[in-house]
């Protein structure tokens, strides 16, 4: 356990020079917040430090709140107003890089609205990043600039536009292709 | 009149998803140049079923079910990662009996996954007398667990908050009367693949991966192992009952095929010793801890040690009855980057035993990846292929 903290530490000393927010949920884990625009730099700095693997990559769909209420609890971490403002109106797709050492997991969060829904590839860096991206970007609707953008896990005749991992997704027929 | 193929044209050999070297749907092409493999390329999800999806309009105890059934080969292990990971959600602690007796069925299944796996791996090298050889003997597994919990592959051991059933001691002396046996038979095929000249002849040089390629490739399991990466979740983040049952990490350096059959044979002596060691020191305690319908909200990552690698979970409750996200990584994902890569300069008689190398399994990870290629060479279509055949005869 004591080496999981060094090496949750050590992580975290690498992610502080670029100003990433971290905490930690539980205590084998760092969650780290980024943007596009930093994606790559994180994931550079990572690959070159050396510190464990990419063990995968999740999508969570979060769709319109409802409420106000729920509406700020679940937006609370953003700060950035020009970016609430535009998940107000469209919901969002959260993207989270689970990186692997020892006992200890690094995940990189990354918060992208329905409409500007669009983050690069981390393949160039971690080759085996491609494969989770593409599942990520069928099943959740991101556009990740810089690999093949084809079918790839559902079969080639699936409508346009329609992601089955979204909260609004619950069946081919209710989006009417039948 | 002589046509000389320039470097650019290749020869795409397709394979599958219905195909006599592979057993499961996948579709495999891989360019030529003469006998020698100079790209692959892989699409799955034949066997995609929405697992994930489904799991969003099943309650948590539902879940326990359907995520067993992710894997007719592995099931125990992808209940594990979930009810571990439920546990931890709901702020849970179940018994230490209930714990070894989860980790002793890891360990059963482990066994027969690995026999499974090397009787697959002999019938691709063709040989057909290892693969009948592995299979009779692993019925004595088949046994053991249809013996514990009336079922040969879904065992339903797991329940939320702990086992569905308890091991006496006339099952004791039954696992263990299996394990005697075993262990002599793990003996006698160590010796076989470590010095059977035809067998060698399609594992030792073959296939190799170098450690630094394995770490960048994010490999995981007897894969990564087998080039000497340090990397068994039972080891290196000890879950249920292996903070107490300590299991030793066994790693080669050579990389290649062999090697990935001398890690997992291995591997096996040190499940049997730890079996024999969860038998003696069975804990007392109760089988189920009580284990609320509706999970508290949060979210955690389960991550355990399946027969192939590190199987991957990631929980999010809303605090319902029903979770709001599973996402399951299975390790066969990892580790086709891995052997699509080393694959290139390879004979193509090499490709079924390199694809079977990693203990591939298809309805765990369905989904479809492209690598690729090493060239950027074009890929023809069977009308643009038809014409240049046309044309070449005119």
């Amino acid at each position: 356990m004591e080496d999981t903290q060094k090496t949750l530490d050590t992580a975290d000393e690498l992610l502080k020079p670029l100003g990433i927010p971290t905490n930690r949920p539980e205590d084998y884990r760092l969650d780290a917040s980024v943007v596009p625009a930093n994606l790559l730099e994180v994931a550079k700095r990572i690959k070159e430090a050396h510190w464990g693997y990419l063990s995968t990559i999740t999508g969570l769909d979060h769709p319109e709140p409802e409420s106000r209420e729920s509406k700020d609890r679940q937006w609370r971490h953003i700060q950035d107003e020009a970016m609430l403002d535009d998940l107000e109106s469209s919901g969002a797709v959260e993207i989270l890089y689970h990186f692997c050492c020892g006992a200890a997991v690094l995940s990189l969060r990354l918060l992208v609205s329905y409409s500007h829904a669009t983050i690069p590839t981390i393949s160039n860096l971690f080759s085996s990043a491609s494969l989770y991206e593409m599942e990520l970007a069928e099943m959740f609707g991101v556009r990740i600039q810089g690999i093949p953008q084809e079918h790839l896990l559902l079969p080639e005749d699936w409508p346009k536009n329609v992601y089955p991992l979204r909260k609004s997704f619950h069946g081919l027929k209710e989006s009417g292709r039948h | 009149m002589n046509h000389k193929p320039s470097a650019d044209e290749k020869f795409i050999i397709p394979i599958g998803p219905q195909h006599p070297a592979l057993k499961e749907p996948g579709h495999f092409e891989f360019s030529v140049d003469g006998e020698i493999v100079t790209g692959a390329t892989v699409r799955l999800g034949y066997a995609h079923r929405g697992i994930e999806k489904a799991t969003e309009e099943r309650s948590w105890q539902q879940n326990a079910y359907i995520l067993e059934r992710i894997c007719g080969i592995c099931s125990h292990i992808h209940a594990t990662a979930y009810t571990i990971g439920v546990e931890r959600l709901a702020g849970v602690t179940i018994s230490p009996r209930a714990n070894t007796i989860r980790t002793l069925v890891a360990e059963l299944e482990r066994v027969h996954s690995h026999m499974l796996w090397w009787g697959v791996a002999a019938h691709e090298g063709g040989f057909d007398t290892l693969f009948m050889y592995t299979w009779r003997d692993r019925e004595t597994i088949m046994d053991i667990l249809e013996n514990l919990s009336g079922n040969r592959v879904n065992y339903s051991a797991n329940l939320l908050g702990g086992v569905k059933f308890d091991i006496d001691q006339k099952q004791v002396d039954m696992i263990r009367k299996g394990i005697d046996f075993l262990e002599e038979r793990t003996h006698y095929y160590y010796q076989v693949i470590t010095t059977d000249e035809t067998f060698l002849g399609r594992t030792e040089n073959i296939g190799t991966m170098t450690r630094e390629q394995a770490e960048s490739l994010g490999s995981v399991g007897p894969t990564a192992r087998a080039s000497g990466v340090e990397r068994d979740i039972r080891v290196n983040a000890p879950y249920a009952a292996y903070t107490d049952f300590l299991i030793k990490m066994i790693t080669d350096t050579a990389g290649d095929l062999k090697a990935r059959f001398v890690v997992r044979l291995k591997e096996l002596f040190e499940s049997y010793r730890l079996i024999r060691e969860m038998l003696d020191n069975l804990p007392e305690g109760e089988l189920v801890v009580r284990v609320p319908r509706r999970i508290p909200e949060g979210e955690t990552i389960s991550r355990v040690e399946a027969p192939r690698g590190e199987l991957f979970y990631y929980l999010a409750s809303k605090g319902g009855d029903k979770p709001e996200r599973i996402k399951v990584r299975t390790p066969t994902l990892p580790n086709w980057s891995s052997v699509l890569s080393v694959i290139v300069g390879h004979k193509l008689a090499d490709v079924p035993m390199m694809l079977v190398g990693i203990d591939p399994c298809f309805s765990c990870n369905d989904r479809m990846i492209t690598l690729q290629r090493k060239d950027n060479s074009d890929v023809w279509t069977w009308a643009k292929l038809r014409q240049y055949g046309i044309d070449y005869y005119k």
